[in-house]
Parts: structure tokens; sequence; C-alpha cells
């Protein structure tokens, strides 16, 4: 399938393989959340029940984190 | 505006079909789209995957067109999001032209989810809302 840039074909071609690949046998596999999500979801459920001051600051810190997540390989 | 929604079974685990659907282009029962390209793609805390894709399109218009434009073919683009939950087992997709937006707009949504009464199967719900500016497309 082409690229909207035509110079991109090749590469892109490459990337699908690799990303269908992971996608089939990695990512749709992970249907538990792993300890890294867990540890996030207990912290943020924590936080959550602060005064209304600290959910917003809460925003700001999903936004980091989402920020400093290594690069999964896709 | 018009609103037009389906559904749609399909005899294959939701896992199939979410692997299929990632890679539905090329697609011969639609050759209109020509191009597809992932613009963003990460997978957020929770877990989920999130695409953002651009679809290019190529239409052939009737000849009077082409006597006037000089060009029978046109492309056009479509925004297509994703999000695909492997917890929770769904993959919703949202698509809008980008194109002629001037003229008209395109809405679609997709869900695909395992079925309620046969975790075997999956569900695909569709809606599209289309609306023709300066038109009423009520029936």
């Amino acid at each position: 399938m082409n690229s909207v840039r035509e110079a991109c074909t090749d590469m892109k071609c490459e990337y699908h393989q690799c990303f269908n690949r992971w996608f089939a046998e990695k990512f749709l596999k992970e249907t538990a959340p792993g300890p890294v999500q867990r540890s996030l979801q207990a912290l943020l459920a924590v936080l959550s029940e602060s005064s209304k001051e600290k959910r917003f600051l809460l925003k700001d810190w999903s936004s980091w984190v989402m920020a400093k997540k290594p690069e999964n390989s896709s | 505006m018009k609103i037009w929604t389906s559904e749609h079974v399909f005899d294959h685990l939701w896992e199939t079909v979410t692997t299929a659907a990632m890679q539905k282009y090329p697609n011969p029962m639609n050759p209109s789209v020509v191009g597809v390209d992932v613009l963003d793609r990460h997978v957020d805390p929770s877990g989920k995957l999130h695409s953002h894709r651009l679809l290019s399109t190529e239409w052939r218009l009737p000849s009077i067109v082409k006597s006037l434009s000089g060009s029978a073919r046109t492309k056009t683009y479509v925004r297509e999001n994703s999000v695909v939950d492997p917890v929770e087992k769904t993959m919703e997709l949202k698509s809008s032209n980008i194109s002629f937006t001037n003229m008209v707009l395109v809405d679609e949504r997709l869900t695909y989810k395992p079925h309620p009464q046969d975790p075997e199967k999956t569900i695909l719900t569709q809606e599209a809302i289309i609306s023709v500016q300066g038109v009423s497309l009520s029936s």
C-alpha cells in the first residue's frame, strides 16, 4: 500500500510488517494490566480521592507519565 | 444530516478480526483507498493502543467532470483515530473526511467487540453521519 509520500513506501512496508507482528503476537496477548500499569492505577486512585486542587494537579501528572513512558516497540 | 447504522457479526474471535481490521487496506472490496499512513501511534499508561492514520482515497469521476476540470481522478483524504483495548477487548475507530469539508462531512464510527451471546464471534457496530452543507438530508 503506497504512502502519501512515495519515498516512504519501502520504509512503510517494513514498519507495517513489524507492527502487524507485534500487534498480533504481543499486544493483543497482554490481557492483564502489567506491574507498571497496576502501580499507576493504584496511585491515581489514591490521588483522585484528594481535594479538588489536587485533582487538578493529577491531570498534569498523567500528562507527565505519558511523556516519560518508554517507547513501546510498534 | 443523515445517520446510517448497521451491525455485522463475524464468525471469528475478536483478536482475529482486530488483527485483520488493522490490515484492512489494500482491499479489493474498496479499491478507492489508495494509501494509508500512520501519523502517530502510542500505547497509553492504561495499555490502550492509540493510532492516528491518514487514508488517501481516489475517485474516478464521470467524463463530464474531466472535461471541466481536466482530470477524471481526484484524491481525497480521511483521518482515522482508533483505540484498541486488549483487556476489555474493544476496538473503536472514528474517521472523518478532511477534504471537501466545505461541501460534505462524513463521520464514521466503528466498534468491534466480542459478541455478547457468543464470545467466539465478533460484533461490528457501524454508524455514519453524513452532512451536506446547505442541504437538508432528512427523509
